[in-house]
């Protein structure tokens, strides 16, 4: 999605889903896997969390939690009550299955029937558009599969889109849970970790000017002590 | 998107009643004439105020919505910029958008938007752009949506582009400034 005036809530929801299924190292596997790889091997192999018992506002917020390494998405409070709203309840109820479908096709096997399986990468956007549902629909018209397109350097990639009819902002949602409640059967996605302040090296520095400012301290307290016996 | 600035309803009827209208059919027509391989759609139903580039099927989407169509402080250049900039996001080479790569990035598109594709509007159309009143339309409605430092820039970095900023993308417009050789830019090219 290339929007003239970046929006920062908008941004954060896309980068970080665009990461989750992209074809980027993700640091945190072992094995120097792409994150969408990791996320196949998850899905296929550990736990299906597009079914139907997994809540599409607990995935999202799973999916950029792993991202992240800890931080909600999107950090305004406002803003992510009202986008976690939309995905637990505002959606229309075709709209959540699309959206299971889709990336279920994604991050399932590939077959003939099913190019979306061996996609590198996953783009996910919205558009403002008349729909002819009149209201929000998953590109095109609540699809169950994925459209598969080729980028530039000939790599195979889905778009997912959604397509919202109404001209007006999110309502706010100021009583929604957050994060939202955990859904039976949860397995821990590989996790990035957040990068520590100043790392290792930063700590010892600091760990060392500590020592030496109770050195000083402890030598002033001494001459002090020195001072008032004399 | 979904989190856009709209715009009021009165100033979308305001410049409703200032024959906006055929203005902006006038710059759709000469874009669909220069760019005849993309697709151009205005949105004016659509309050939000923004413009978009976007690959949809086998289709390549140039959509302007109505909040930016209709802004009162966007005359033609600042249109002819903007909608010039979602096209560079189709047909610009150089550093792709970290968000979606089957497009350029942000600075990419602002750089071909000055360049070539203000070159091909004028060879097709002769319709010209006057970059500096562009730009001084423009400050007015990007100036407080995209600061140089603040809430946007500073949680923005993955994106890895100078042109999130107002202010560092408007002195590369105006001094045409290849992508690749301004500091900040992202450097992940074809």
């Amino acid at each position: 999605m290339g929007s003239f005036i970046n929006s920062q809530a908008d941004n954060e929801i896309c980068e970080a889903l665009n990461k989750r299924f992209s074809d980027d190292v993700d640091p945190s596997d072992a094995q120097n896997r792409t994150y969408i790889t990791v996320l196949r091997d998850h899905f296929q192999n550990r736990e299906n969390f597009l079914d139907g018992a997994h809540h599409l506002n607990r995935v999202f917020h799973r999916l950029a939690k792993s991202v992240t390494g800890g931080a909600s998405v999107p950090r305004n409070k406002q803003s992510r009550h009202r986008w976690l709203a939309l995905l637990r309840g505002t959606l229309p109820a075709a709209v959540m299955q699309a959206i299971r479908n889709q990336l279920t096709a994604i991050l399932t096997q590939a077959s003939a029937a099913n190019p979306a399986g061996s996609v590198n990468y996953v783009v996910f956007s919205t558009q403002h558009v008349p729909t002819r549902s009149g209201t929000f629909e998953l590109f095109d018209q609540n699809s169950p599969a994925p459209q598969v397109l080729t980028d530039a350097n000939q790599k195979a990639y889905c778009s997912v889109v959604l397509q919202c009819n109404v001209d007006a902002p999110l309502p706010d949602a100021p009583n929604e849970t957050d994060p939202p409640t955990a859904d039976p059967g949860e397995t821990t996605f590989a996790v990035r970790r957040r990068p520590q302040k100043g790392g290792k090296k930063a700590r010892k520095s600091v760990k060392k000017s500590s020592a030496k400012k109770k050195k000083i301290i402890t030598k002033k307290g001494k001459a002090k002590k020195a001072g008032k016996r004399k | 998107m979904l989190f856009c600035d709209h715009l009021s309803p009165q100033e979308v009827l305001e410049a409703k009643q200032t024959n906006r209208e055929d203005l902006l059919a006038g710059l759709v027509a000469d874009f669909r004439k220069t760019f005849p391989d993309l697709t151009f759609e205005l949105q004016l139903d659509f309050s939000i105020i923004n413009a978009q580039a976007l690959r949809l099927a086998n289709q390549q989407l140039v959509t302007i919505y109505g909040g930016l169509a209709l802004h009162p402080r966007l005359g033609p250049d600042g249109l002819t910029f903007i909608v010039l900039h979602e096209v560079g996001h189709h047909l610009a080479e150089g550093c792709r958008s970290k968000r979606d790569p089957s497009l350029a990035c942000e600075c990419a598109a602002d750089y071909w938007a000055v360049t070539t594709g203000m070159a091909d509007l004028r060879l097709r159309t002769d319709r010209s752009l006057r970059m500096q009143v562009a730009v001084e339309e423009l400050d007015a409605v990007l100036s407080p949506r995209q600061p140089s430092k603040g809430k946007y820039t500073k949680t923005n970095k993955s994106s890895g582009c100078w042109a999130g900023g107002w202010p560092s993308r408007r002195s590369a417009l105006l001094a045409r400034d290849r992508s690749p050789q301004t500091t900040g830019c992202c450097i992940s090219h074809i």
